[in-house]
Formats: C-alpha cells, structure tokens, sequence
C-alpha cells in the first residue's frame, strides 16, 4: 500500500505505540482487501465499550466484542486521531445512563432487569471514550446530530444504515465497514480506501422503477422502510438505481428508505435519481452506459404489502411491547407519535417504547411532546439501541410490534414474535392490547 | 465408503483449519444478537438453521448479512467465548466478515474453482489449508457414505 508521510509516520511508530499498532493493523486488512491507499476520513462513527473483567458474570452476553480489541489502547492512554477535519462519534449502547433505575423502559421492566455490575461497566465504558475524545452522540443517525460528512468525503461507520444515507444522500463514500479496523480508524483517522469508497464499486446494477401508485401512495415512515426492504430482497446484493421517486422526498422516508441496506445489501448505495448528488440521471449512476442486459423491477403497491406481511411472525394479535425508533425517530417523527397518543392510556399490559436521539429528547422534553407520551404511560429514551439487549431471555410468549425493517432483521431471531405496523396502527395496540392493521384496508 | 474431493480457492484470511461443515444457503451474520456471544447458537429472523451452533464448525454461507457488529461477534466467538467456527467459506467473504476472521486468526476462503454451497454438505469434514493472503487455499472435502 502507498502511504502518505503521516501515516507512514504513525507506522513507524513517530506518533505514539497505540497509532504504530492500529496503523500495523489497517494496512494488513487493506492488504487483505487489495487497497492502494488510504482514505482520510471526515468521520469515523463508532461503538463505545463495556468495560468490565473477564470474569464478571454474563460478561459474554453483554461484551459485543470491541472491549477486547479497544481494552489496550484503553490503557496507553490513548487519544482519537488529532486530525481536527475528523469528528469521532459513537453508536448507542444499552440504555440510557441518567435512567437506570427508572422501571418500564427496556433496560429495566417486568422480564428483564438489567444487572447492576453490567450497567456500572457501561458507565466505566462511556467515561474512557469520553476520555479519549469521543464525541458521545449515542446516535445510529449522526447526521442528524453530530457530523454531517459532505461530497466526496470518506467515513467510516458501524452503522449500515448510516452508510447508506452517507452514500445516497449526502453523496460521501462508505463501506458497511467491518468493527474490527473501526476501532484502529479511531485512533488514526485514515483506513484502506476500497469497495463503495472507489469509483468503479459505486456503479448501479438493477433498476427499480417506482409505479406512480408506489410514487403517490406512500405516507407512514413504515411504508418507506417496507420498500426499502423490498428493494434489498430483490435486489440480490446488487446496488440498485431507483426511478420515479417523489420529490420532495421528507426527511424521515430518506432515512427510512436508505435504511433497508442495513440488514439487506452488502454494499450500502441506493442510486435515488434526481435526489444522489452523483446520480442526477440513470447514466450517471451506472457510470456511463446502460447495461443491455440490466434487470428492471417494476415496484406496485403490492410489493411493499408484501413487507407488511413478510415481516409479521407473531402468532397471535396481542402486543406485550410497541417499540418505535429503529433508526432513531427525527422530532417530526416524535410529534406524530405524540399527537397520536394524547389523551389516551398505553395499556397495562403493554410497554410504548420511543427510541430517539439526544438532541430530539430535549427538544421533545422542551417542547412537550415528551410530557404528552409519558402522561399515556409510554416511555420516551436516548441513546439507546433497544435491540442490543439480551432479547432472548425476555422469554418467548412475547409479541413485539414495530415499524422497523432493519429491527426484526437483525434482532427478530431470538424467540419472540414480530408485527410489522404502520405508526396509527402501532400507537392504537399499544392502547388496546392488541394489533388490527388499517393501512391496506382500502 | 469415504469420498474424498479438493476444492481450490482463494485464501482471505490465512490458516490451518479442520472440523465438521455446517452448511447454510442462506447469508449469515456473526453479530450477538444472531449468533449470541455466549452461546454460538444461530437465532436469526426467517433463518433455516436457527437453533444450530457454529461452535467448532466451519461454516459455509454465501455472505454476510445484517449488522456490521458481525466482525466483533466473530471475532469474540473464537477469541473469548470459544464458541467460534473454526474456518469460513464463502461464495464471497464480506470485508465485515473479512476483519472478524483476520482478528480471530481463522481462515477465511472464496473464489472456489466450484460453487462451495453446492459441494459441501453439512456433516461432511472439511480440511483448509491456506497460508498466504490473496494466494491459493486448499479445502479437502471428506464425506462418509
């Protein structure tokens, strides 16, 4: 690999032990990888750790698996890299720390209670990060509050979904990066530039092109991501061009659209013509000329129907919990949840779970869309993933709805059963009890 | 009868590995909440070999899917909880797969001169022998009859 001085610098180990190793490491993986260089990064998102002994209890179920690989740089003392143009966040983690105690949020309810050495050494976790100049912003949706990375620029990131809307959106450049190198990227600020960082791996290679009833017809942010999950099914792993979006397209269905490449695509890249900064037409996201032989999906309303039903494994109508805000909910998300749910008394039986970032707490909070979600009995929380948690041992007669494709993907295996809602839907079984879909009734 | 077969591939990530195939057509992720940490047991959504356990096993799959967190799961699998796979096969190795087995120091293998979903079968026993990245890997394939 050719290196620029500075990183040949910190492999020679003229910026500290911890940069020599983490630089030893990124070139064997960009070795691994094929790279020829490095990219500088604009930001590196990253997972913060769990610090505890080995010997503690359960600590296999609650260590992800960074700690061990972050615990030695941990020691040195070590510093994020101090390159001022790279902001280094961090993902959430178990719950919200200020809250630990408070009974009825996921960390802390009736089938599970999260032990008291595990949330000390998360605590122990969130200092030493702190301390090494993280940006604590416990967000799976930073660009809505920590980092906005701009064209062309280069990131890495722990979360997929994030990716996606880097390279969809913003019209920056990143991988679905793999964890183990993330934790080296912190410290230095460089990693191997490869895969959809390059050119020639962004190239579109499927067209979906939206039926104008698909165009006209979608509106809960659970439509958004049931078509983003359609896409990623059929897809295959190819990276898609898509046609006949509706623009304006809000905020919340390019968050969720863009989101489907987390459990769904290996390379997080939707080319949304008119909307992707390199794709304003479809030869510009294939790079040139249109295959012959490219294979063309028409999307109808009945594929994202499809979603709604794939998506359900419960097998009957009861919620024990309504989870929403996987991706974390945006305010204007927070406020439909909020007006739908004022006046009205979450069910005994049921747990209103609203996941959302820092800044959206507060302004929630400030605002009273908060005061109104905790009044019914619902709970509103911050950086926190919900779906890291050990879900396996809530037991197995548990039905949980949700609006998220990326959640039941990627937390829906451990024994319990799954209903895929849109928001009205969602907001009225945590109510009654029960689920009774209304958004394909017509 | 034993019937023997050697596949050639590529070599990801290098070692010396042998153990019994487990098999899934189906993509696979390594992250704690699919393949717990503690358990090594498959709990995946929608997956045909939810209830499995990797432990021990060299697993084949076509590539990665779901969380990136899958390199670290991998990774603390083999390193810490020992209940790892011994080797991986893939049609193609994910880089999130990639930096989990470079970390955990077990091969990591694609590019098979045959479709590896197809030729190995669970239960079979694997031999891999791949010493050097981007250079040639030897799987020997040996099945009871």
């Amino acid at each position: 690999m050719k290196l620029a001085r500075y990183e040949q610098e910190m492999l020679d180990g003229r910026h500290g032990e911890s940069k020599r190793i983490a630089m030893e490491k990124l070139v064997e993986f960009g070795i691994a990888v094929n790279a020829q260089e490095m990219a500088r990064l604009s930001n590196v998102h990253c997972g913060t750790c769990v610090l505890m002994p080995r010997s503690t209890p359960e600590y296999s179920k609650y260590e992800l698996g960074q700690t061990p690989l972050m615990q030695r740089f941990i020691d040195m003392g070590a510093k994020v890299a101090d390159d001022p143009a790279c902001i280094c966040s961090t993902d959430p983690l178990f719950l919200q720390i200020d809250k630990y105690e408070d009974v009825g949020c996921p960390w802390n309810h009736r089938r599970y209670k999260m032990p008291r050495v595990i949330y000390d050494a998360i605590v122990k976790g969130y200092e030493a990060c702190k301390k090494m100049g993280m940006v604590i912003s416990q967000s799976c949706t930073p660009q809505f509050n920590a980092v906005i990375p701009k064209m062309g620029e280069y990131v890495v990131s722990v979360e997929s979904s994030y990716a996606a809307y880097i390279n969809s959106i913003l019209g920056a450049r990143a991988n679905r990066e793999n964890t183990v190198t993330l934790v080296y990227a912190v410290l230095t600020g460089v990693h191997p530039k490869y895969g959809t960082m390059l050119d020639e791996n962004r190239r579109a290679q499927v067209i979906f092109e939206l039926a104008d009833e698909v165009r006209d017809g979608l509106y809960d942010p659970a439509d958004w991501a049931a078509l983003g999950a359609a896409m990623a099914i059929k897809s295959n792993n190819r990276i898609p061009a898509v046609l006949n979006l509706p623009k304006p397209l809000s905020n919340e269905a390019a968050k969720l659209l863009t989101a489907c490449a987390s459990p769904g695509m290996n390379d997080p890249m939707l080319h949304l013509l008119g909307i992707t900064p390199e794709s304003p037409t479809l030869e510009s996201a294939f790079r040139g000329k249109i295959p012959k032989d490219v294979e063309r999906f028409r999307l109808t309303l009945a594929d994202v129907k499809e979603v709604y039903r794939m998506l359900c494994s419960a097998k009957s109508d009861t919620v024990d919990i309504v989870h929403l805000g996987c991706p974390h909910l945006t305010y204007y998300e927070v406020r439909q949840i909020a007006a739908l749910i004022e006046g009205k008394k979450v069910n005994d039986n049921v747990y209103l779970w609203v996941q959302t970032d820092t800044p959206t707490y507060y302004m929630a909070h400030h605002h009273g869309e908060a005061r109104v979600i905790e009044k019914a009995g619902g709970k509103i929380f911050h950086s926190t993933c919900f779906g890291l948690l050990p879900l396996r041992d809530w037991g197995n007669d548990l039905n949980i709805a949700t609006n998220s494709f990326k959640g039941i993907k990627l937390f829906g295996g451990q024994g319990q059963g799954w209903i895929f809602g849109a928001v009205p839907d969602l907001v009225q079984a945590a109510v009654t009890g029960r689920f009774v879909s209304s958004r394909w009734q017509s | 009868m034993v019937e023997k077969r050697v596949l050639k591939g590529i070599t990801r990530s290098k070692g010396i590995a042998s153990g019994e195939a487990l098999v899934s057509d189906q993509p696979l992720s390594w992250a704690p909440f699919t393949i717990p940490n503690e358990t090594g047991v498959i709990s995946i959504f929608g997956h045909k070999l939810t209830g499995q356990s990797v432990k021990d096993r060299i697993v084949v799959y076509p590539t990665v899917t779901g969380s990136t967190v899958g390199s670290i799961g991998l990774y603390f699998k083999v390193k810490e909880s020992k209940v790892g796979p011994k080797a991986i096969i893939c049609r193609q190795v994910h880089p999130i797969d990639l930096g989990g087995a470079i970390a955990a120091e077990i091969p990591a293998i694609d590019g098979l001169d045959a479709d590896p979903i197809q030729e190995i079968r669970t239960g079979d026993w694997v031999e891999i022998e791949a010493r050097e990245v981007g250079k040639e890997a030897m799987v020997t394939i040996t099945r009871k009859g």
